[in-house]
């Protein structure tokens, strides 16, 4: 029965939150409803008893909507105001960061203290739920996870490191690119 | 209880919502953020029916997606900051 609410619950935030990407028009807000989403997923993770990819998506979230909040939204910005307006005041974009962040913090408020009291349980020992026990990490899944990605996936574990490697190395030339002066531009 | 039809139900909305936010929202941000929504759809679906079919197979495709959904992630930032410089520069 509570794995069924915990389900509910988790199933409502990860709607909510790709909701929020469609309806908001702040991509302040948009971000946040994706780490909302994707954090989400990660708790229905640990509810099918994926403890290694609901780490996995944990922390991949966390990394995604950081670098979507720290490098996009300022060049965003750049790219959509380029800028006549004058540079707002101190306490005026204070306010708009405070109105920006109110309902998203409060939500990810409630998302981190359901968190927390999933925690206090597992770290004082009592039960959560009968069975199974889904919180405990049983020992062989990384095992699993290591021994099929090394055996049956081993071309396709060195092309994504291919991938990554091909990635990184377009992102400097992109990079390189957008320093290189235009034609016609600023002299 | 839940059963692998529920997770596979609501990775299918997602993956719609996903393609919606990207057919209908213009800033390339909140597109690659749509993208990353259909992707987390599949993914869904995956983890859902490995779990259930107890096969590992399936774990280490959802490894391939997570990271390949990293790298579209981090190749679209790239773009969307080089056109944001050179939009800075006109």
């Amino acid at each position: 029965m509570i794995v069924l609410g915990l389900f509910i619950l988790l199933a409502v935030v990860a709607l909510g939150g790709a909701a929020g990407i469609l309806i908001c028009r702040q991509v302040t807000h948009c971000v946040f409803s994706f780490l909302l989403c994707c954090l989400a997923l990660g708790g229905l993770y640990l509810l099918l008893n994926m403890q290694v990819l609901a780490v996995l998506q944990l922390a991949t979230s966390v990394f995604l909507a950081g670098t979507l909040a720290a490098v996009g939204i300022p060049a965003t910005r750049e790219a959509t105001q380029a800028d006549h307006r004058p540079p707002l005041h101190a306490r005026a974009e204070r306010a708009n960061i405070r109105r920006a962040l109110s309902w998203p913090a409060w939500v990810g408020l409630l998302f981190l203290s359901l968190v927390a009291w999933v925690l206090a349980h597992v770290t004082t020992g009592e039960p959560v739920f009968s069975s199974p026990p889904i919180w405990a990490v049983p020992g062989g899944q990384a095992a699993a996870l290591g021994q099929e990605l090394a055996t049956h996936y081993l071309i396709v574990f060195a092309l994504l490191g291919l991938l990554l490697l091909a990635g990184f190395a377009s992102i400097g030339y992109l990079m390189q690119q957008g320093k290189r002066p235009t034609e016609g531009g600023n002299k | 209880m839940t059963g692998p039809a529920h997770y596979v139900l609501l990775s299918g909305i997602l993956f719609i919502i996903g393609i919606v936010v990207v057919a209908t929202r213009r800033q390339p941000l909140i597109a690659l953020m749509g993208i990353e929504l259909m992707l987390q759809g599949a993914n869904l679906a995956l983890v859902a029916l490995t779990s259930w079919l107890q096969d590992w197979g399936g774990e280490a495709a959802v490894f391939v997606v997570m990271a390949i959904a990293a790298v579209e992630l981090a190749v679209g930032l790239g773009v969307v900051l080089a056109y944001g410089q050179q939009q800075a520069k006109r």
